[in-house]
This record gives C-alpha cells, structure tokens and sequence, in this order.
C-alpha cells in the first residue's frame, strides 16, 4: 500500500496552538494527522483528494470553513468534515450539518467526542471511497466500447428487444446480437440486469 | 551557420559506431527468444508524451512512418514525434474513430472510418470514399491485400472485393456465408484467411471457391501465421488460441492454448515468439508455440510469459499488435503505445541491498557476487540465485593460482575451495578495518593483506603477522599515503601493485621498479590492473594506460578523446577489451587493439553501450575491487552504481536496415510551404527552414543526419541527431536541399530525400539594377566635388569677419557696462557716453556729446558744480562725488532722480579728462523708506502682543530693550534700563535664582535661552511672562551677546488651566467609550481566550493518552505538558492586554512608545472579532520608525476606534483591513486605517465627527469625536478619505519632536 493510500486527517486551524494539540491528541490513538495554517494551504497541497477526513475551524482569516465546505463541494470532493469552533450559533451549525458536516464540535471539547466524530468520518470516506472506484470501474468498462455499443446498450437498458433496437439502429438483428454479446461481455456483466443495474450506476438509463 | 561541436561529437561517436559495426559480426536485431519478456528494452508513450490514447489500428507504411489509428483521430509517428494528421485542404474526414489501417506496399494506407466512410491516403493526398458502390455496403471492420494485389474487406455483414474502384461482395456464390466479418489473413502462400462470426474459411491463389476451416467458435477476434505456415486464431468465446483445424490434417487433434480471457490480437514475430494482447491482461508471450505439440498450457505455465500490470505494464487495456520492419514489436494500448526493442544490455535482478558489490567468475559459467552490505555472497548459476550462509560484507577477492579463492572482508578474510568456505578473522591486536587487496607474497600461498589505510599485513598458512612489510614497498606517507589500490601478478611472479595517488610499483624478487607520471602512467588515481600475458592494462580516473617495454601509453578513441574513469577492464580470450567506463560499457575490438600495440599513438575505434542499449547506471566507481568480470560462457559482467548488468559478445545484434529519409516541411519566414517538386520563393526570401525524419524506429536517438545545400555547402554537413536545417541570408537562385541518414547501428541510407526549390531574386539583386547603382555612383561623387568647392570659399567668408568682429568687441565693452558712463574734458565738455546714458537721461547721443555737463544736472544744484568741477582738476583722484550729499540727475523730460557718482580721472592725448560712472539709486532709497516703516509696525506689533525684545551684551552687561519693556514691567520709558541687574531684579523672587542660573547656563553651553517666570510690577501685580534667546558669536566662537524677546502671558495661562479641566472631562469620556466598547467585543474576546484554553484540554487530553499508553511516552508526554504551559501564559497575555483597558487612566501618562508595536497589539486582539466578521487584516508599517510621547491606553483607544469602525462597515465578506505607518514629509508619524467596506456618503462626510453622528445601529457617536479629540490632544489631527476602490480610509498623524525642554 502506497502512503498516501493512508487515511489521513486533515485539520485546519489558524491557532497553532489548538493545531499542535489536536495533531499530538490524534497521534497518541495512532491516527495519521496533517495539520495547515489555512485552508489555501490545504487545497494547493495535493493531499486534498486523499483518503481520510478533515477537522476544519469554521473562523479562520480569508477563507472561512464554510467556504472550504463549499469549494471542496464545488471540486467534487467528498471528503467527511467535522467543524470544530470556538462560538457556534445555531444557524452556522444547521448550515454546516446540512451540506453535510459530520459533526460541528465547541471548543473546548471533549477528547472522545472529537475521536468519536473522527472515526464515524473515516468509515464515511471508506463507504463514499468504495462507491466511487466501483463507478471508475465502470467507466473504464464504458469507455472501451465502440460507438454503436453504446447505442446498442442504452436501448437495451431502456428495455428494448434485439428486434427493436435492430430497427431503432437501422441494423440487423444479428449485427445487434454481436454488439449485445461484445458489450455485455466488455462491461463484464453476468446478465442483462446486472448490466442494466450499471447503467444506472453510470446514469445512462436517463440517456434516452 | 556551422554546427555546434557537442553536436559533431554525438555524430562522430555514431560514425564510429558504423566502423564497429564493421569490424564486428553482429547478428540482425530481432527480439531474441531465448531472452525473458521483461529483458527486452520496452518504452511506453503515454498521453503526456503526445501519444493518442484508445488505439485501435496501427500500421507502418512504406516510408517508414508508423500510423496509429484511434479513437479520437490519425496520428504519424516517426519514432520522436506523433504528429495528428490533417488532410489536404478542401478535404474532410468522414470521422475522427479509425476502426483499422492497412499500409500497401505502394506506399498508399487504406483507412476505414467508425462508423462508416473508407479513405486512402498516397503521397500526402488523402481520397474519402463515402458514397454508395465507393465503399462496401456495411461498415468495415478489417482488410487484406492479395497476392494479386486486391483488396478484400471485411464488413458488418460479410467480405468484399474491390474491384475497378467498386466493392463486391462476396457470398455463396465463392461458398462463403454472407455473416459479419472479424479477421483477414494473406498468408504467405498467397492464400486468403477470413474468419467470420462462426467459422474460419480460407481461399487458395487463383481459386473461386472458399474452403471450411472447420466449425468454430463464435468470437474469434484476430488470425495469425506461425513461422510453420500454419494459421492461428485467438477465440474469446472460448478464451484459447490455437491453430486452426483444417480437416483432414494432423493438426486437427492438437490441443489449443488455454488463456483465459479478453483476448484480442495474435503476432508471431520474426523469430517466431507468439505475442498475444490481452485486453485487462497486458501482453503474453510465448517463445516456443511450436512446442504445443498436444499439449495444453496451463495459464501458469513457465513458458507462457505474462507482462502484466504486475510486471509494470502500464499501458491500460492493450489491444493491437505490430512489428515493424526492424522487428520491433509495437502495442497499441488504451493508454497509449508501447515499443518492445532489443537491448544488447541486460539488466540482473539482484536482491535488495547490493548496492556495491564485487564480481568473480566462477568454473561452470557461474558468477559468485559479493558485496559491502551485510549482504551474503549470492551464487549466479544458470538462472538460480542462491545465498550463500557466512560470507558477507566483503570488499576484495583474489583467486590464487592454486584455484583457492580469497575474500577480504571487514573483519577478516574468507577462503573459499569449491563451495566451501573458511573464515581467518583478524587478531584482535589489529584495528579492525576493510581488508581492500589481497597480493600473493611468494609462491607457496603466503598473502599481503592491505588492512584499511594502516598498511600491509602478512597472512601465511593461516598465520598474521602484523608488523611484516613486503621489502622494497614504500612506506606509507609522502607521495604514498595509502597503501596500493589494486594488484596483479604478471606471469614472470612479478608483482605489480598500483596506487590511488597514481604510482606503480613493481616488485621483481627483492628488486622494486616505481613508475610515475614521468613514464607516462597519467590516469590519476588509479582503480583497475589487469593483465593477460605480457601486455598490462591499467584503468584510473582519467582514463587507460597499457604497459610495454617499461613505458605506459594511454589510450585515446578515434576523436582524440581520453576515456572517462575505469574502474573495470575485461580482456576477452580474442584479445578485444571491454572496459566498465564512467559513462557506459566500452569494448574495444581486437583488431583495434593489435593496431594500438604495434602503434602505441593509434587512435582506436570503440562503441559504448549506455542506457538506450539498455545499461541500468553509471559504472560503479566504489573501492571494490572487481567490477566487471567475464564468465566461462563468454558473457560479460558489470557492477553499475544502479545493478549488475550483463552483455553477451557473442549475441550483439546489428540493425542491418537502412531508414527511409523523408523531408516533412519547408517553411520561410512567412510559414510552412506545401510541398511540391517546383517549389517557389518570393523575392526576399532570406531563412528557410527545413524539417526531415529518418524512419527508423528502434533507436531513434541515435539515428544521425547529414545534409547539404547544393547551391550554398560544397560538403555535407554533419548535424547529429537534429532533425531541422535552418538556412539564413539565402540570395536569389535554384538549390537542392539533399538529406541522408544512418539508423542506430550506423547503416547509411545514403540515396536519402531531397528537395529543389528556388529563390526569385528580388530587383535589387538583378544585373540592371546593379549597373543602375553603378551610374548613380558616378554621379554623385560629380556632386560631391562641386560641393567641396563651395564649401572652401565659404570657409575664406568666416575668417574676413572674424577680424571685423574683434574691432567691434572693444567699444561693445564700454556699451555693455552696466553703469552710465560720462566721460568730461577739462573744460566741462561731455566728450564719450556710453548707452545707459541715452536709456538713463532719456537724450540721444547725439544730443549729448559736445554740450556741457551740466545739462544732466539740476538747475538747483549747477552753480556749485562748476566750482567743484574746477577743484577736482587741481587735485584728481578717483573718489565718490559729493560725499554724504545727496545728489540728482536730471533727465531731458525734466524729471530728477538720486544717483550716485563715481569719478575717475584719465590722462589721454587730448589732456586730462574725467570718466564719471552714474548709479540710478531710486530703488535704494525706496527700500530705505520700508524698512522705516517696518520698524514702526514692529513696535506697534511689540505692544500689541505685548512682546519686547532685547539684547544683553554680556561683556559690558549693558542690555538694550524695544519701547515695549518699559510698559510690559510697567516702568517709566524715562529709567535706565541699560543694566542687566535693572530686569532680572524685577523677576519674582522665587523664580530669579533659577531664571539665572539658567541664563548662565545658556552662556555657557552657547544654547539657545528660553524661560518662563513672574514678573513683580511696582504695583507689586504679579503677571507671567515667556522669554525666549539666542546666542551671537563673535568669529572665534565666542558669545557675544543674546538676543531675544519677551512676552507677557498672563492671560494665555489662564486659558490653559481652563484646557485641563477639559482634559479630564475627555479622559474620562475616553474610559467610558473603552468599556463600551469592551462589551461589544465581548464575544470575540471570549473566543480569543477560548483558543488557549481549549488548546491546553485538548493537549492534557492527549498527555493523559501519552501517559497510559503501555510503555507510556514520557518524552510525548513532556511535549504536551509543555504546551499546556505554553497556551496558559497566552492566556494570561489576553487577560493582562484587557485589564489595561478598563483601568481608568487619569490623569493620562505620556511615554516614548512604538506605533507599529500598539498597532501590531491591536491586531492581535482584534483578530477574532476580525475573524467573526470575515474581515482579513493586513499591516504594511513602515520599518525604523521613531518613537512618539504618547499616551499608550489612548493610543490603543484610537486604533480600537478605527478598526472596529472599519470591521463593522464590512457586512461583505472577504473584507480586507489595511493598517499602514510611514514617516511624513514633515517627520510626523502617518498612520492610516482602511476597509473595503460600504463607503462614506458624500453628504455626510462632513458630520462623521460630530458628537451623537452615528451611521449604525447601535452606537454612541461618540467614537469618532473621542478619537480625534485624543489624537488632538497628541499634537496630531485625523481626517477621513474615500478609496478609489470601495470603502474609506481614516488618516491620522502623530507629531514626533521630543516636547521642548523647562
């Protein structure tokens, strides 16, 4: 396993004191922990991307946690993010948990309940993790089919018979079965509703 | 333009590289069976490399070009550069998907589009096939061509043959099913292969009718021939490759290849390997396919190399196959294109670790590796790698002639007999260190033993001998401070021990021979001795020496050039020489070397092999001492700073194929030019540049150029690797640019490419216009003549009035003096004037000369003046006129005007006369007249303001005073004020000592004098007074005098007070706006000490973790303790900043203070209020500045002001705050505090510091009124301005002069 496919987590915070703490607290439970000064430092350092979570101060000078919440969003980037703050108000708090914070700590706070929202925020990666490479395999599966494959899967995943996709194309029946069989047999599906299950997966399905 | 030398050295060593591969029978390059998959020299080109990805077609035409069809268009490669092919203009592809390529041997390429269209492309000319009858009915999806040169077609829904331009299509009248078509196969009889969706059908030369290849499997992707002339197919339904089954013959029964699946295209090469792509798989190799015989290979099977994403295919999904004319195989690739190619150096896997390590051959072919690292020695024989137990960490080896092998380690030496080993380790008398050689002592087996930089030890029979020293050898120190580098004996016993500061010494029985740089032994320190019979090699840092007839000579390549440090030298049985060189494998050819020995100043011809032939690294250049050997088999061994790599002399290949030369582009300073045979210039024409390839795709880094411009070189020019001519200053006619080429191996393709193009002179470059130039030449050197003529009597014109200008000057003298002049005889005649007369007196001159003096003077005054004029005559001298009088002139409108007189007398020829110099002093006495009236004002000033003014001259103590005194101490004008002791009596009796002594003081230290004190009136009325003075100096530095002024200040003293009172009022206002302003900050504040606070749980919590951890990390532990300490102190800073500013500070205490250091506090605090409101600050204050006397508390109080004002007037986020300090012009401190906020109405920017003005909504108004009065009363002033951006910025100044003394 490289080291970078280590899940890390990630905390921003402008106070280097509350940084070094909560870096010496997560690696005393032998979590792997990087720490930035500010949010642009964190999303120009490459890691963004990696797997793990993200303990992220909501007030920070220039860009705020909140709008580190929004950017990642806007980057397609799921990473978990469990805000910690030194006065949360209620509104910050439903606006946070609503885009999908997974926890919105007060400082101080209590050591287990930051671990506890760490741990539930790496499971969460995992899951989204798993999600998004079967996806990859999917498209890469996709990728390699021929045009007319392609044609030939949407319709048959919409539902249509050999006989009507061969009228829909302009083909033969048999040319269709050739096509059905190549790429059924490219995207690895063991039955037709296997492959229209990744279909839906891929969101062809909505194609035509 | 001449080509640079690197670039003639890279082409030499190719030149070179063509006279070896002359001298050396080589066999032709192909992709050797017996290698592995993975000791082939494979490149991969990715997208980032230029190279297409989803690559479905390739194909290499007869030009040499490799073609590459994918998903997303046509692309050309000439082994450096893939260029995306653009048809001819006017000319469109059907598509961007190419579906398959086929080259012809007439150089044409057949393409067929996705999803339909045909295309092809001949000598740069592109034909599009779309319509009906053009192209065959249904998609194709492969082609063929026959024997007979027709092209066949495989389509969606059967084959077809094109035939007179039209497609025919193939059906059971040729008894073939009419079905979708996947495969074609020429063979090399000629005959036709198809393989449809359900079976394999062939057709012989010349027949009509196609025969069954047998019934088959449904999804066979691809159809191959073996070098048999049996045909194989690949069948993905299935997942097995085999031959096909042609009924009735044996190999009807033979088992197939089993492979698994998503198989796609089969190739066997031309040493008959079986390549096979694999769509997730990578590539498969087999080397023997014909071993098949019945029999199945399991997907395991050794035979059946997988290059697999495991074994670093990184290609993606591979799909097509190729091998080019040179028989590299090509992949084309998801990702891109991979290019297998022989290498001659092939790299050995060692295990990790053996980075340094020391080679020994072995009786059987096997090689024994040692190395530095506890490492074990390995054994290499045949394939197997073994370890052997005991030895390790081992530097030297020696096998002595006996055939017992010694090893010197780090703590002893090794002998090794057979496989068996025993270990002798030092006695523990001798500091251990590296045993680095090892030099037989006598015959009978005894050894020296060279032990670290100590020196030698003798080893005998198993015995040390510690203090034993070979007889003759030169100590250590001098010109040898270490001991020898390498040795070797020679077959007469002599031993020959070589030195790292660059002598040998040689050792013939008890007689010792040194050779130094005198004998010509320059290599510097010197790494490698090997020898076979007589002849000695020696290899150092600078190079190679040989040894004969007691000389050295070195060795020096074809070039001239010396090799680069050896630190290994291999003689081969033939006598040729290979040598492990800094910068590659060097072999050096037999022939070459009985050419050098006859000749020691014969320049030897060489190849190197380096890392294009597949070598890991440089040569290892550590202190082992064996770093190539040859084993028993031929093959030769080399220990690189990067792995071990091996070479075999005996199997070096040669591509024999010369490349094809084409020219890609001509362009000229406007762009690229098509090409064609007449190719045409415009006049002025200067720079063409010319861009050519030479097709050869196994080494295209080392195929050279050169090329000539008839009609400008006269020789061909030798450019290396470089694939562009570029030609400057071209003149007007025909050329032809010629190119020829060289592949890798120095093949010549000497026909090479040419192109002829032309220049059309431009008008100044025809004969016409030269004789034109000429005749315009003529002319004006005509015109130039006559102008130098006229130029010589101009010149004669200029000196004639020079003279006529010098008799001029003298009387433009007495014109051009500034005062009046009036020269007299003595009888009163005015006899020369100058012109400020005529411009003074208002006559002519004319007028003047002649008539009496007198008409310029007054009627008032002429009597007297004749008189006086006759005096002056008795006793003449040059003096004033009228001394103390006033004197006037009179014009000649009758006006009078003063002047001043000079008189000068003049004896002349003529007698005496009299020059009299007139001033006109009207302007002069009108400043007289001002400076009266000044004075006037001054004393109506003086008691006005109630001021006097005074001088003391000290060494009389006189004192003098304005009118003014008298009134101010209330005395009478009449009183002798003109002693000292007169004032300073008047000063209040306790204010008199110390107004004196002051005064003394200022006497003394020459400074200036300024006091305040009481005053008593005779009235006994008390009032106060300021005096201010200053020192006069007399030339030596001394006081003379004081002078000064004095003032009454009663009144203003009672304003002052007055002012105090108002001050109080303001600190107290001041007080109540810093707690207000607290509350409003309360939050942030809370949140600022929230951070230290919550830091140091955090960090207890983890020190808690550190401490139960088992075993507990105290040093952790001790880290988070001390950061506890750390946040609590903040803290506590927070707390203390914050007390401060609810202290009441009355009365308000002024001291030096930092500006930037308040400003840089109150950023400090501010920072999470700043935070709350996503307002980012900035600071740029200036560095160095001075310290002001200020009022710290207040000072904050004014930032706090300013800063909060800026943080609330950006509701926006992403607000910026700038403070900013510099030094203003006048030395006043410039502080300034802007937002990026809402900005200031115009209208009420006139209100802002107006007590109750707020623009919030909640908000005293008193801010803004507080601050400025607090900066007022610093002496400084605050102002407001709008940005030229959005928001405003808050001035404010500090003044910086130290408060004036008493």
């Amino acid at each position: 396993m490289k080291s970078t496919d280590i899940a890390t987590v990630f905390v921003i915070d402008d106070d280097a004191g509350v940084r070094q703490s909560i870096q010496d607290l997560l690696e005393s439970v032998d979590l792997r922990c990087e720490v930035f000064a500010t949010a642009h430092d964190f999303l120009h350092s490459q890691r963004a991307n990696g797997p793990g979570c993200l303990v992220l101060d909501v007030r920070m000078p220039g860009m705020g946690g909140l709008d580190v919440q929004r950017k990642l969003a806007e980057a397609g980037i799921k990473i978990p993010i469990i805000f910690i703050t030194g006065h949360g108000d209620i509104p910050m708090t439903v606006k946070a948990m609503k885009l999908g914070a997974v926890e919105f700590l007060t400082k101080p706070f209590r050591e287990q309940d930051l671990l506890d929202a760490i741990q539930q925020a790496l499971e969460r990666d995992r899951a989204i993790r798993d999600q998004q490479r079967e996806i990859d395999d999917l498209q890469k599966r996709y990728r390699i089919l021929t045009a007319r494959e392609r044609e030939v899967m949407s319709l048959l995943v919409f539902g249509m018979l050999n006989k009507q996709i061969a009228s829909e194309l302009g083909a033969s029946e048999s040319t269709v079965k050739i096509h059905r069989g190549h790429l059924i047999q490219k995207m690895q599906a063991g039955s037709l509703a296997e492959l229209v299950t990744m279909a839906d997966k891929l969101k062809l399905a909505t194609s035509k | 333009m001449r080509i640079p030398k690197a670039r003639m050295l890279s082409f030499n060593a190719s030149l070179l590289a063509c006279l070896y591969g002359v001298i050396l029978c080589a066999r032709v390059s192909a992709l050797d069976p017996d290698r592995r998959i993975t000791e082939f020299h494979q490149k991969f080109w990715s997208e980032k490399d230029g190279a297409p990805s989803q690559i479905n077609a390739l194909a290499q035409t007869e030009d040499g070009y490799l073609w590459i069809g994918s998903n997303f268009g046509l692309v050309r490669f000439d082994g450096v550069k893939f260029e995306e092919y653009k048809p001819q203009p006017g000319v469109e592809l059907p598509s961007y998907s190419i579906y398959d390529l086929m080259a012809t041997p007439d150089g044409g390429l057949w393409i067929a589009f996705e999803p339909t269209g045909l295309g092809f492309l001949k000598e740069g000319a592109l034909t599009i096939f779309t319509r009906p009858g053009e192209m065959p009915e249904s998609p194709v999806h492969c082609f063929a061509r026959d024997r007979e040169g027709r092209i066949w077609a495989g389509t969606e829904s059967g084959l077809a043959l094109r035939q007179g331009g039209q497609w025919t299509s193939i059906g059971r009248d040729w008894n073939l099913r009419p079905e979708m078509v996947r495969a074609l196969l020429v063979d090399h009889a000629g005959t036709l292969w198809v393989a449809t969706v359900s079976r394999v059908a062939y057709l012989t030369r010349g027949s009509k009718v196609f025969k069954l290849g047998g019934s088959l499997g449904r999804d066979v992707t691809t159809l191959a021939q073996a070098g048999d002339g049996r045909v194989w197919l690949a069948d993905d339904h299935r997942w097995e490759v085999r031959p096909v089954p042609i009924a009735k013959e044996k190999s009807a029964g033979e088992l197939p290849v089993v492979l698994g699946k998503g198989l796609r295209e089969l190739l066997f090469d031309r040493e008959g390997a079986l390549w096979i792509t694999r769509m997730d798989s990578g590539v498969v190799r087999i080397r023997y396919p014909e071993k098949l015989k019945n029999r199945g290979y399991a997907p395991r099977d050794p035979e059946l190399e997988s290059f697999d994403r495991e074994a670093g295919f990184s290609g993606g999904d591979a799909y097509k196959l190729l091998e080019d004319r040179e028989g590299n195989i090509w992949v084309g690739c998801s990702n891109g294109l991979i290019r297998f190619s022989y290498s001659q150096v092939v790299r050995v896997n060692l295990p990790e670790g053996y980075q340094n390590v020391i080679l020994l051959a072995g009786e059987n072919s096997d090689l024994w590796i040692g190395s530095v690292s506890e490492r074990p020695l390995l054994h290499l024989r045949g394939d197997a790698l073994l370890a052997e137990k005991g030895p390790e960490r081992l530097c030297s080896v020696f096998r002595a002639s006996d055939g017992e092998i010694w090893w010197g380690g780090r703590t002893g030496i090794w002998r090794q007999r057979a496989e068996e080993f025993k270990f002798f380790p030092l006695p523990a008398l001798a500091v251990p260190d590296w045993i680095y050689e090892i030099v037989p002592s006598d015959t009978q087996g005894g050894l020296w033993l060279r032990l670290g930089d100590v020196g030698f030890v003798h080893f005998v029979q198993g015995l040390w001998d510690l203090h034993d020293w070979p007889e003759g050898v030169p100590s250590q120190g001098g010109t040898f401070p270490y001991g020898p580098s390498a040795s070797y004996r020679d077959p007469s016993q002599r031993i020959w021990l070589t030195y790292t500061s660059g002598q040998v010494c040689v050792l013939d029985g008890k007689h010792v021979t040194i050779y130094s740089q005198r004998d010509g032994l320059d290599v510097g320190r010197i790494k490698v001795i090997r020898g076979r019979g007589q002849h000695i090699w020696l290899g150092g840092e600078l190079g190679l020496v040989s040894f004969s007839k007691g000389y050295f000579h070195k060795v020096i390549g074809a070039e001239g050039e010396p090799f680069g440090a050896v630190s290994g030298i291999i003689e081969t049985p033939d006598g040729g020489l290979w040598l492990n060189e800094m910068r590659g494998i060097v072999h050096v050819p037999s022939a070459e070397i009985r050419q050098f020995l006859g000749d020691p100043n014969y320049s030897v011809k060489y190849r190197r092999f380096d890392y294009l032939d597949g070598l890991p690294g440089a040569a290892q250049m550590s202190f082992t001492n064996s770093t190539a050997v040859e084993t028993s088999d031929g093959r030769l061994w080399f220990a690189t700073d990067n792995g071990l790599a091996r070479l075999d002399p005996a199997h070096l290949v040669r591509n024999p194929v010369p490349p094809p030369v084409s020219i890609v582009s001509i362009s000229n300073e406007r762009g690229h030019q098509p090409l064609s045979p007449t190719l045409r210039f415009a006049a002025g024409t200067r720079a063409i540049e010319i861009d050519y390839a030479a097709l050869s795709l196994a080494m295209p880094e080392r195929v050279v150029f050169r090329y000539k411009l008839e009609g400008l070189d006269t020789d061909w020019q030798n450019v290396g690797t470089r694939r562009q001519a570029y030609f400057t200053h071209l003149g007007p006619g025909p050329y032809r640019f010629r190119v020829i080429a060289c592949n890798n191996d120095g093949v010549w393709n000497d026909a090479g490419a040419s192109l002829d193009f032309s220049i059309l002179p431009a008008f100044y470059q025809t004969t016409w216009f030269r004789l034109l130039c000429i005749a315009a030449f003529l002319g004006s050197f005509g015109a130039f003549y006559q102008l130098r003529l006229r130029h010589v009597g101009r010149q004669f014109k200029i000196r004639l009035e020079e003279r006529t200008r010098a008799e001029k000057k003298f009387r433009g003298l007495l014109e051009a003096a500034p005062e009046a002049v009036v020269v007299v005889n003595q009888q009163g005649s005015i006899v020369l004037i100058n012109a400020q007369v005529e411009r003074l007196f208002g006559y002519r001159r004319d007028e003047l000369l002649g008539q009496g003096i007198e008409i310029l003077i007054p009627p008032r005054y002429r009597g007297d003046h004749s008189s006086h004029r006759s005096h002056y005559f008795v006793a003449p001298k040059v003096r004033e006129m009228g001394a103390g009088l006033e004197l006037f002139g009179l014009r000649k409108d009758g006006t009078e005007f003063p002047v001043e007189i000079s008189l000068s007398p003049l004896e002349t020829d003529e007698g005496m006369v009299v020059s009299s110099a007139i001033r006109d002093i009207t302007e002069r006495k009108r400043a007289e007249q001002a400076l009266r009236q000044s004075e006037a004002e001054l004393l109506e000033a003086q008691r006005l303001t109630r001021t006097c003014s005074w001088k003391h001259d000290l060494a009389s103590g006189r004192v003098t005073v304005s009118p003014e005194a008298f009134r101010i101490f209330g005395v009478e004008p009449e009183e002798d004020g003109s002693k000292a002791e007169f004032w300073f009596d008047r000063i209040h009796p306790e204010d008199r000592k110390r107004v004196c002594e002051h005064f003394q003081r200022c006497e003394i230290e020459k400074i200036d004098y300024q006091a305040e004190y009481r005053i008593v009136l005779p009235d006994g009325t008390i009032r106060y007074q300021h005096s201010v003075g200053r020192p006069v100096l007399n030339g030596s530095g001394e006081v003379i005098e004081f002078i000064g002024t004095a003032v009454d200040i009663t009144e203003r003293r009672g304003a002052e007070q007055e002012r105090e009172r108002l001050r109080e009022a303001q600190a107290a206002l001041a007080h109540i706006n810093r707690v207000s302003m607290m509350g409003e900050l309360s939050a942030s504040l809370a949140h600022e000490l929230n951070q230290p606070i919550g830091a140091a749980i955090t960090s207890a919590d983890a020190c808690l973790r550190w401490l139960t951890r088992d075993p507990p990390d105290l040093e952790r532990a001790r880290a988070a303790v001390m950061r506890i300490e750390k946040d609590g102190t903040r803290a506590a800073q927070i707390i203390h900043r914050l007390r401060s500013f609810y202290k009441k500070g009355t009365p308000p205490q002024r001291e030096l203070l930092d500006v930037n250091e308040v400003a840089s506090e109150m950023v400090t605090l501010l920072r999470s209020e700043a935070n709350r409101c996503a307002v980012s600050m900035r600071t740029k204050l200036a560095a160095e500045l001075p310290k002001i006397r200020a009022d710290r508390v207040q000072l904050q109080q004014v930032f706090m002001n300013l800063m909060l004002n800026a943080i609330e007037a950006m509701e926006e986020p992403d607000g910026e705050l700038t403070i900013q300090s510099q030094l203003g012009q006048e030395g006043e401190l410039l502080i300034s505090v802007s937002d990026t906020g809402v900005g200031l109405p115009a209208e009420k920017a006139g209100q802002i510091f107006d007590a109750f003005f707020t623009t919030k909504r909640q908000g005293s108004g008193m801010g803004l009124t507080i601050t400025r009065s607090i900066l007022e009363a610093h002496g400084g002033r605050l102002w407001v301005t709008a940005n030229a951006g959005t928001g405003v910025t808050f001035h404010f100044t500090l003044p910086t002069e130290v408060e004036p003394q008493v």
